[in-house]
């Protein structure tokens, strides 16, 4: 039993240590602070996995619809 | 009959049917009519606002109109109250299970007192140019201006409110627990675990479900892209590597009975009347790239890299070339991989799409390269829809839009690949290869719950297309997507994540990353995808269509 719970403390350690690697890596990366800002600022939930999004998705392609739309008209004889 | 119920497969075509249903009662049928007659009054009053700027009252009626959901029902809302998952948090754990009304009364009064001020300016100048008639362009231009700025005030009050709304989880998480535990305890007692037995299981891997969604909702962590797939994981594996999964749990610990549930749900939300927006330039982006480098992929593992596992090759190439982890989760499913083999591709993804997001359009940015194209060759390549559109809004608006409606069409091949990748597996892994496999044998083989996932789409596609694009959007995309099945296939998938963690072994992981070649594989095609996506998309907005991208 004390065998084990060491080692689940170990894992947990690890794990905080590779968390923490991966923040150092990404606060590094060029452009984090603008990318940060640019999620936060269209309240994008970045635990999406697939149509979590949906909200932004269905916007986008409406937004698009529209133009592509009103670009017929005009090109429209 | 009784061979079937005992199918797993059936099970989650139940009980995801059942959802669906419960979902159409709720959110499209009996809202339906005065959601319609709603929209059409809306409608009418937008009609008289015909100036030739955007008035006060002409925000104020779009605002309504694009905000009509059937989730404000008080049966949809107290559904979507129900299913909430945890709150964003940043130092504070309990903030994600509940946070008081915390009303800056001060900054709300302020707001409101510019607001109405802002709200009197404008219609004191759309009054000046009533009365000027057609010669007052000067005063429609301040008018417009007027209502344009009250509008902003507006937002940024509802932001203010919203900041500071209240919630409270505490109670909707039991009742969610004990709905979701019993749903699936019937299907359990059915295939032979008992219902009690596997009610209790559940209610354990409800939990952990609930600390992954927890410590993937952390600020910091959440940006980074690592939300509660790779904390269910990573908990799961803790317990059953170290202290061993309690046998108590072990009959709930069912991965692919959540797995296939919540891609019956998954197919309700993929709606194949959506994605014309950028007609032929975008369809070919996503629908001629994500095939070929899903099948070069495959082959490039096979012949080049000679991984033994058929299931862990086709898992790491869908999951790169279509959508990330809801990809590989249903190749996993179709090609029937184990735990590991799904656990190695998920990882993969998260880290190399939460390096991409940032790092892609960084270098667009760097290189100078067009919003339009830009936006193409994210949405083309970065994995997770989220993370598309994060990524996408660091160009600017039209890439995100761009992105992010790429990103949608190639989600629609989710399907179709999950369909081709279970006939070619049932093909290749019946018993005497060579011969010819009879129609019943494939049926045999076949996992079925893609057909509810395919029955899914189809079913929601077509009311989607029956009621028009307005109220399609109004029932379906804000009611019965956003406030019911994304919620709960979330859980499911959660619940998923959680039972891959306590069931797959670290040696056996090991055994399948031998010599790195899954992630050889991974970043090999993910290059290749790369360099297909900017060739296709800069072939189709600038060469082919450069007319369609002008307008964006």
């Amino acid at each position: 039993m004390k065998n084990k719970i060491v080692k689940l403390i170990a894992v947990v350690i690890a794990i905080l240590l590779v968390q923490l690697a991966l923040l150092c890596v990404h606060r590094n990366l060029p452009g984090y602070e603008r990318f940060r800002d640019c999620a936060e600022k269209t309240d994008v939930d970045m635990n999406a996995l697939f149509y979590s999004e949906e909200k932004h998705t269905s916007d986008a392609a409406r937004c698009l619809r529209d133009k592509v739309r009103k670009m017929e008209e005009v090109n429209a004889p | 009959m009784g061979r079937a119920l005992k199918n797993e497969d059936t099970w989650a075509i139940i009980i995801g049917f059942f959802l669906i249903l419960t979902g159409l009662v709720v959110f499209f049928i009996s809202p339906y009519s005065g959601i319609k007659q709603e929209n059409k009054l809306l409608l009418e009053e937008l009609k008289q606002e015909s100036f030739p700027y955007k008035t006060v009252k002409w925000y104020q009626v779009s605002e309504r109109k694009s905000a009509l959901s059937s989730s404000g029902t008080p049966a949809g809302d107290i559904i979507h109250k129900l299913l909430r998952s945890p709150v964003k948090w940043e130092y504070n754990p309990v903030k994600s299970l509940y946070k008081e009304q915390a009303l800056d009364k001060t900054a709300i009064a302020r707001a409101e007192n510019k607001l109405s001020g802002l709200e009197e300016e404008a219609l004191t100048l759309h009054r000046q140019f009533i009365r000027q008639g057609a010669s007052g362009s000067q005063a429609a231009h301040d008018a417009g201006e007027a209502a344009a700025t009250w509008y902003e005030a507006g937002k940024a009050l509802d932001k203010i409110r919203k900041n500071s709304s209240s919630y409270n989880l505490l109670w909707t998480l039991p009742l969610l627990a004990l709905i979701l535990g019993l749903l699936f305890s019937v299907g359990g007692y059915y295939m032979g675990y008992g219902f009690r037995s596997f009610f209790t299981g559940f209610l354990g891997v409800f939990a952990l479900a609930l600390i992954s969604f927890i410590l993937g909702k952390q600020a910091e962590v959440s940006s980074m892209g690592f939300g509660y797939p790779i904390w269910g994981i990573v908990l799961g594996m803790l317990i059953s590597n170290t202290v061993g999964t309690p046998s108590w749990l072990l009959p709930a610990v069912k991965t692919e009975f959540y797995i296939k549930t919540g891609l019956v749900l998954l197919g309700a939300e993929i709606l194949f009347g959506k994605i014309l927006s950028i007609g032929l330039p975008g369809i070919f982006v996503a629908w001629v790239v994500t095939p070929v480098v899903l099948v070069l992929t495959y082959w490039f593992g096979q012949k080049v890299l000679k991984i033994a596992s058929k299931s862990l090759n086709i898992t790491i190439s869908a999951d790169m070339s279509v959508c990330g982890v809801s990809a590989a989760i249903a190749t996993a499913a179709a090609s029937k991989a184990s735990k590991e083999e799904l656990t190695l591709a998920v990882g993969l993804s998260m880290v190399f799409t939460s390096v991409m997001m940032v790092l892609l359009p960084a270098f667009i940015n760097m290189t100078g390269m067009p919003e339009v194209l830009g936006g193409a060759w994210i949405g083309g390549t970065i994995d997770a829809t989220g993370a598309v559109v994060a990524a996408g809004a660091f160009l600017g608006e039209t890439a995100l839009q761009v992105a992010a409606t790429i990103k949608m069409i190639q989600n629609m091949l989710i399907g179709l690949i999950a369909f081709f990748v279970a006939y070619y597996f049932a093909l290749k892994t019946k018993d005497t290869p060579g011969t010819k496999v009879t129609a019943n044998e494939l049926w045999l083989r076949f996992p079925k719950f893609i057909l509810g996932f395919v029955g899914a789409s189809v079913l929601i596609s077509l009311l989607y297309y029956w009621s028009g694009t307005t109220l399609g959007e109004a029932l379906i995309d804000r009611g019965l997507i956003r406030g019911f099945t994304k919620n709960i296939r979330g859980w499911l998938f959660c619940l998923a994540f959680v039972s891959i963690g306590l069931s797959v072994n670290f040696k056996e992981l090991k055994s399948h990353f031998s010599g790195g070649k899954p992630l050889i594989l991974y970043a090999c095609g993910q290059l290749f995808n790369l360099l297909l996506t900017l060739g296709m998309a800069y072939l189709m907005f600038y060469i082919i269509f450069p007319e369609i991208t002008a307008n964006l």
